[in-house]
C-alpha cells in the first residue's frame, strides 16, 4: 500500500518535470511582457497603457478625480463594469474620496498617498498596495476598484466584488428529502462560507491558489487541519501546481487533471453540489477542492462507496437508511446488468426461467424482426438519445420530448411489432435504476460499461457476462485514488469500515473515521453513546 | 546510436507481443462467440414426451413431443393467428434420440428440451419395460431429471397429449397439476419423477411405483377445440390409481384403497380425508388429515428373516359430521372417532402391503431399501434372492391417530 501511494506520488513528480520544460515553451508565447513592470508614475500614461493592454474595452471604466488636498492631485480610479458592486463601490471608494479633506495630505508626498488612502480613507474590507502590473490585472479582473495617484507607482486595490450572480439554491443534481435544501453556487466565496457555516472550527483550513493562466480562477483546498492526511495533501499541491493550462472553466478541468488513473470510465475524483455533504467528508479527512465558476466542488481521495452514500443517509434513521443503501447497489447492479443478462437469457440460457415466463417471453419475441441482442441495443441507444435530447433540450420542448419518447418509443414501436415488450420493459427498468444512484458520474459510468455488457452477452452469454464483471472487478481493485485503493474497504478488506457501506450503522456506533483517512485522529465519538435502556440509569 | 535503436527494436518487440495478445484474445472471443446461441422465437418448447409401441411393430417406440405454439399461448399478445395452444409430432424410432431428430422432418423450429415437464408413458410401452426409456433424458444435460413419469391407462401416450383442456391452457400442465394437487388434498397419487425412478435401481432393488392417468368422456372428441367449449369437456384427463412394477416392467394397477394405502407407507400423503361410519348412528363423518408421517422399523427374527414394523402417525380433524349423536365435545368421543381412524388407515396399509407380497411379488415398498440401510447384515444374506423372499417378509403395521379439533361448530346440525 506504502509503496503503491509513493509511486502514486513519484509519477506526479515526474508529470511535473515533463511539463515544465512544455511550460517553458508555453510562456515564450503567452506571457506578457509587463508583468513585472511597476506602474507609471504619471496618470496620463498610465491610463494609455491600461487602454491600450485591454484593447479599449468599453467594459472597462475610468473615472478621473482631484483630491481635495492643497495640491489637488488627480486620482484615477479603474474598474470593470459589472464585476463590481456599484453600491459599494459609491459608498466606500468614490464618495469618501469626494468627501474627505485631507489636512495633513496637503504636505504628503504623492507615494505616501496611497498607504495613507488605505489607513484612513477606504472603508472596504480588503485593501491592498499594488506595485507591479501584474498584480494590477489580476486584480481588475478579479472585480476590484483601483486606486492610481498622480506622481506615484503605487496604487491601491479595494475589494468591492459583486455584480449579478445566481444566488443559493436548491442543488440540481443531488435531490434529498431531508436534510438542508441549499446547494453551491459559482462564486467561489458563497461556497466557501457555505462550508464554513457548516463547521466552525479554526482547524478547517483553507488554501487558495490561481490556476489558469488566461483564466486566472481562484481554486480552493479546504481540510480539517489534523484529520486531513498530510501525504495526501502535499500531492493533491504538488498535482495542482503542476497544472499548467490557459484556462479552468469547470472544476472538470481539475478533476481531469489531478486523477490517478485515466484509463478508466469509474471517476476517481468525486464532486458534489451539497455543502452539506462536503462537510461530512471533510470530517472524515478528505479534502475538498473549491474552483470559482461552478457549484461542483472535489472530493479527494474518492473510493467507489462513496458514489452509494447520500448526505440524507445520516439524516435519515439509520435501518432506513441501511435499506436504501441496499436498494442503491442493487439498482446499480440492475442498471449495469439487467439488458445483458436479459439477452443472455433469451438467446442462450433459455433454460434458466420459469415455463411460463419462457412461454410469455416466446410469445413477445414472436414475429420480431431482429435478434434480442440487436433490440435490446437499439432500445438502449434510442433511450440514451432520449435522455440526452432531454437534458439539451430547451426547457419548454422537454414535455414534447417525453410525450413523443414515451409514446412513440414506448407504444407505437411495440404495437407496430418492431421490438418486442419485454425489451422495452428491461430498458426502461434498466433507466429508471440507474437514476436511484445519488451520484451521477458513476451512472454514467455504467451507462458505458452497460453496453460493453450487452456485446458479451450477446456473443458469449452468461460466460460473457461474468469475464467482462470478472474484468471488471479486476479493473476497480488497480485502481486508487491519492494513494486509497478504489475498492476500500471490500477489498482491501477494513472490517471496521464496513460500518458505512452495504449498511448504515447507527451514529452510536459509528466510532471511528474510515480507516486510512483520518490516521491521526481516529476517533470520532469519544464518549460511549449507546442508547440508555432505562431512564437515568 | 546503435544501442539506441537496439532498444527501439526491444521496444518494437513489446508492443508487437501486446498487440498478438490483444489479437489472440479478440480472437477466442470473436470465433468462440455465438456457439451455443439458440434464438428464443426458433425454438419449439416441448412441454412433454409420450412414448408408445410402435403400431406398426417395425420400430420400437412411437414418440409424441408435446410443443408449445408460444404465439397462441399469450392470446393478449399480438401477431397470434388463433390457435391451439400446443401441438403434437410424432415419430417412430429405434431409440428415443433417433425419434427426436427424425422429427425435425416436420418441424420448422429446433425442439427444446429444457422445458419439459413431463414424460407419459402408454400402458403397453409400461408393460414392456421403462428403463431404456429414462436413459436419455437422465445422459443428456438439456433434458431436466425432475420431470415427473405418469402411466396413461387404457390409452396410448399420444392420445393423452392431444387432448385439450379447460383449466389449463397447455395441457401438459394441467395433468402435471393435478397429480400435485392430488397429492396435497387427497393422497391417491404422488408425483414420481424421473431421477427418483432412476434413484431406485440402486442397492435395496426397489420396484417402480407411478401414477397413473385415463381420459373419461368421450376419446373421439379429446383434440378437437371443441372439447373446450363444452360444459363440461367432452373428454378431459382424470387421476386414476397408482401402477405397480416389477423390473421395470408394468404389472398392475392398484385399487384405490391400495393405492392410499401405498401412499401412507411411502411417506408420500401431505393431506387427505378418511370417510368412517358413524359410531352409534347411521351417516359418515370425515376425518381430515393434515399431517401424516410413517416411521420404519426393521428387526431380526429368529430365523434370520427382517421383520419390518411401519408405524404410522397421522395428525387430523373432524371436518364432517353427517349423522345424529357425535358429540365432539366429549374427549371419548374424539378417541373413539381417532381409533377408528387409524383403524382405517391401517387397513389401507395392510392391503397395499397385502398386494404388494401376495399378487403383485414386488418390493414397490421399497422395504429391500429400508433392509439395507437398517440391517446391512440382512440384506447382504437375502440381497441375491430378494425378489423370491420378499413376499415372505413379515411385517406390522401401527397407526396413531391424533385428533386435535372438530372445525369451527360443535354439535352437528344433524338431528
Amino acid at each position: 500500500m506504502v509503496g503503491r501511494y509513493k509511486r502514486g506520488v513519484g509519477r506526479a513528480g515526474k508529470k511535473t518535470a515533463k511539463q515544465s520544460a512544455r511550460a517553458e515553451k508555453h510562456e515564450q508565447q503567452q506571457l506578457e511582457p509587463y508583468a513585472d513592470r511597476p506602474l507609471f508614475a504619471e496618470l496620463k500614461q498610465n491610463r494609455q497603457f491600461i487602454a491600450q493592454q485591454m484593447g479599449e474595452s468599453a467594459d472597462v471604466i475610468f473615472r478621473e478625480m482631484q483630491l481635495m488636498n492643497s495640491i489637488r492631485t488627480n486620482v484615477l480610479v479603474v474598474y470593470v463594469q459589472g464585476m463590481v458592486d456599484d453600491e459599494r463601490m459609491n459608498e466606500f471608494v468614490l464618495q469618501p474620496l469626494h468627501r474627505e479633506r485631507f489636512a495633513q495630505a496637503a504636505e504628503a508626498r504623492p507615494d505616501e498617498l496611497p498607504g495613507m488612502f488605505k489607513n484612513h480613507v477606504l472603508s472596504t474590507g480588503i485593501v491592498n498596495e499594488i506595485k507591479d502590473w501584474k498584480q494590477f490585472f489580476e486584480k481588475l479582473l478579479l472585480g476590484y476598484c483601483l486606486i492610481l495617484f498622480e506622481g506615484t507607482s503605487k496604487a491601491i486595490s479595494s475589494s468591492v466584488v459583486g455584480g449579478e450572480r445566481r444566488g443559493i439554491e436548491e442543488p440540481k443534481t443531488e435531490m434529498a428529502i431531508r436534510g438542508p435544501r441549499e446547494g453551491f453556487t459559482e462564486s467561489i466565496r458563497v461556497n466557501t462560507a457555505m462550508i464554513r457555516r457548516k463547521i466552525r472550527s479554526p482547524k478547517l483550513w483553507l488554501e487558495q491558489k490561481t490556476i489558469g493562466e488566461l483564466t486566472q480562477t481562484p481554486v480552493c483546498i479546504m481540510y480539517i487541519q489534523g484529520l486531513a492526511d498530510e501525504n495526501v495533501l502535499k500531492d493533491l499541491r504538488e498535482r495542482l501546481d503542476a497544472i499548467k493550462i490557459d484556462g479552468v472553466l469547470e472544476s472538470g478541468y481539475i478533476e481531469e487533471l489531478i486523477e490517478e488513473q485515466m484509463w478508466t470510465p469509474f471517476p476517481t475524483v468525486m464532486n458534489i453540489e451539497r455543502p452539506d455533504a462536503v462537510a461530512g467528508n471533510l470530517l472524515e479527512g478528505r479534502i475538498a477542492i473549491l474552483v470559482d465558476g461552478t457549484p461542483f466542488v472535489l472530493i479527494v481521495p474518492t473510493i467507489m462507496n462513496m458514489f452509494f452514500q447520500s448526505s440524507e443517509d445520516y439524516y435519515q434513521r439509520y435501518d432506513i437508511a441501511t435499506f436504501l443503501r441496499m436498494l442503491r447497489f442493487v439498482s446499480f447492479l440492475i442498471a449495469l446488468l439487467m439488458p445483458s443478462v436479459y439477452v443472455a437469457i433469451v438467446s442462450y440460457h433459455q433454460e434458466m426461467i420459469p415455463t411460463q415466463l419462457l412461454l410469455k417471453l416466446a410469445a413477445q419475441r414472436e414475429g420480431v424482426p431482429f435478434p434480442a441482442y440487436l433490440e435490446a441495443f437499439i432500445m438502449e441507444l434510442v433511450f440514451e438519445i432520449l435522455r440526452e435530447a432531454v437534458i439539451r433540450m430547451p426547457s419548454a420542448a422537454g414535455n414534447t420530448i417525453s410525450i413523443v419518447g414515451g409514446l412513440v418509443i414506448g407504444q407505437s414501436v411495440v404495437e407496430a411489432g418492431i421490438v418486442s415488450p419485454a425489451v422495452v420493459i428491461v430498458v426502461s427498468f434498466t433507466a429508471i435504476a440507474s437514476f436511484v444512484s445519488p451520484a451521477y458520474s458513476l451512472g454514467i459510468a455504467a451507462r458505458l460499461l452497460r453496453f460493453l455488457l450487452l456485446l458479451a452477452a450477446s456473443t458469449l452469454g452468461f460466460y460473457g457476462i461474468g469475464l467482462v464483471v470478472l474484468l471488471l472487478l479486476l479493473h476497480l481493485s488497480n485502481i486508487r485514488s491519492f494513494g486509497i485503493p478504489y475498492t476500500k474497504p471490500f477489498a482491501p478488506l477494513y472490517f471496521k469500515d464496513l460500518k458505512d457501506t452495504l449498511v448504515r450503522a447507527p451514529l452510536w456506533l459509528m466510532r471511528e473515521r474510515p480507516q486510512k483517512l483520518a490516521v491521526n485522529n481516529p476517533v470520532r465519538e469519544q464518549i460511549e453513546l449507546e442508547p440508555r435502556k432505562e431512564p437515568g440509569q | 546510436m546503435s544501442g539506441h535503436s537496439a532498444k527501439g527494436r526491444l521496444r518494437g518487440m513489446a508492443a508487437m507481443k501486446v498487440k498478438a495478445v490483444l489479437l489472440l484474445s479478440a480472437c477466442s472471443i470473436l470465433l468462440g462467440g455465438c456457439w451455443d446461441l439458440r434464438y428464443l422465437d426458433k425454438l419449439g418448447v416441448v412441454m412433454a414426451l409420450g412414448v408408445d409401441v410402435d403400431p406398426t411393430g417395425k420400430q420400437e417406440l412411437r414418440l409424441t413431443a408435446q410443443v408449445v405454439l408460444a404465439q397462441n399461448v399469450a392470446a393478449e399478445s399480438k401477431g397470434g393467428i388463433g390457435g391451439a395452444p400446443v401441438t403434437t409430432f410424432t415419430e417412430t424410432g429405434n431409440t428415443m434420440f433417433e425419434a427426436i431428430r427424425k422429427m425435425s422432418a416436420k418441424t420448422s423450429r429446433r425442439l427444446f428440451f429444457s422445458h419439459t415437464q413431463m414424460l407419459i408413458i402408454g400402458e403397453k410401452m409400461a408393460r414392456r419395460g421403462i428403463y431404456p426409456l429414462v436413459d436419455l433424458i437422465e445422459r443428456n444435460p438439456d433434458i431436466r431429471t425432475d420431470i415427473s413419469v405418469m402411466v396413461a391407462r387404457g390409452l396410448k401416450a399420444e392420445q393423452l397429449l392431444q387432448t385439450t383442456t379447460q383449466m389449463e391452457s397447455i395441457p401438459i400442465n394441467q395433468m402435471h397439476e393435478m397429480i400435485e394437487v392430488n397429492q396435497e388434498s387427497y393422497g391417491m397419487n404422488y408425483v414420481v419423477e424421473v431421477n427418483e425412478l432412476i434413484r431406485m435401481t440402486g442397492k435395496g432393488q426397489q420396484q417402480a411405483v407411478l401414477p397413473s392417468i385415463r381420459l373419461e368422456g368421450r376419446k373421439e372428441m379429446r383434440n378437437k377445440m371443441d372439447n373446450l367449449t363444452r360444459i363440461p369437456a367432452s373428454a378431459y384427463p382424470a387421476l386414476s390409481t397408482l401402477a405397480a412394477f416389477k423390473e421395470g416392467k408394468l404389472v398392475d394397477f392398484l385399487k384405490p384403497k391400495e393405492s392410499r394405502g401405498l401412499a401412507w407407507l411411502q411417506d408420500e400423503v401431505k393431506s387427505t380425508i378418511i370417510t368412517l361410519a358413524c359410531p352409534n348412528s347411521d351417516g359418515h363423518l370425515v376425518v381430515e388429515v393434515h399431517d401424516a408421517s410413517r416411521k420404519y422399523k426393521v428387526e431380526r427374527e429368529p430365523d434370520g428373516m427382517p421383520l419390518i414394523k411401519a408405524n404410522l402417525l397421522v395428525t387430523g380433524s373432524i371436518q364432517e359430521i353427517m349423522c345424529p349423536g357425535v358429540d365432539v365435545g366429549n374427549e371419548g368421543t374424539i378417541d373413539e372417532i381417532g381409533l377408528l381412524a387409524s383403524g382405517v388407515v391401517k387397513s389401507e396399509a395392510e392391503a397395499a402391503i397385502r398386494k404388494a407380497q401376495q399378487s403383485l411379488r414386488s418390493d414397490v415398498l421399497g422395504w429391500g431399501l429400508e433392509v439395507y440401510l437398517k440391517e446391512p447384515a440382512i440384506w447382504k444374506r437375502l440381497e441375491k434372492d430378494w425378489e423370491r423372499r420378499f413376499p415372505e417378509v413379515a411385517s406390522e403395521v401401527t397407526c396413531t391417530a391424533n385428533l386435535i379439533g372438530s372445525g369451527v361448530r360443535g354439535e352437528s346440525i344433524v338431528k
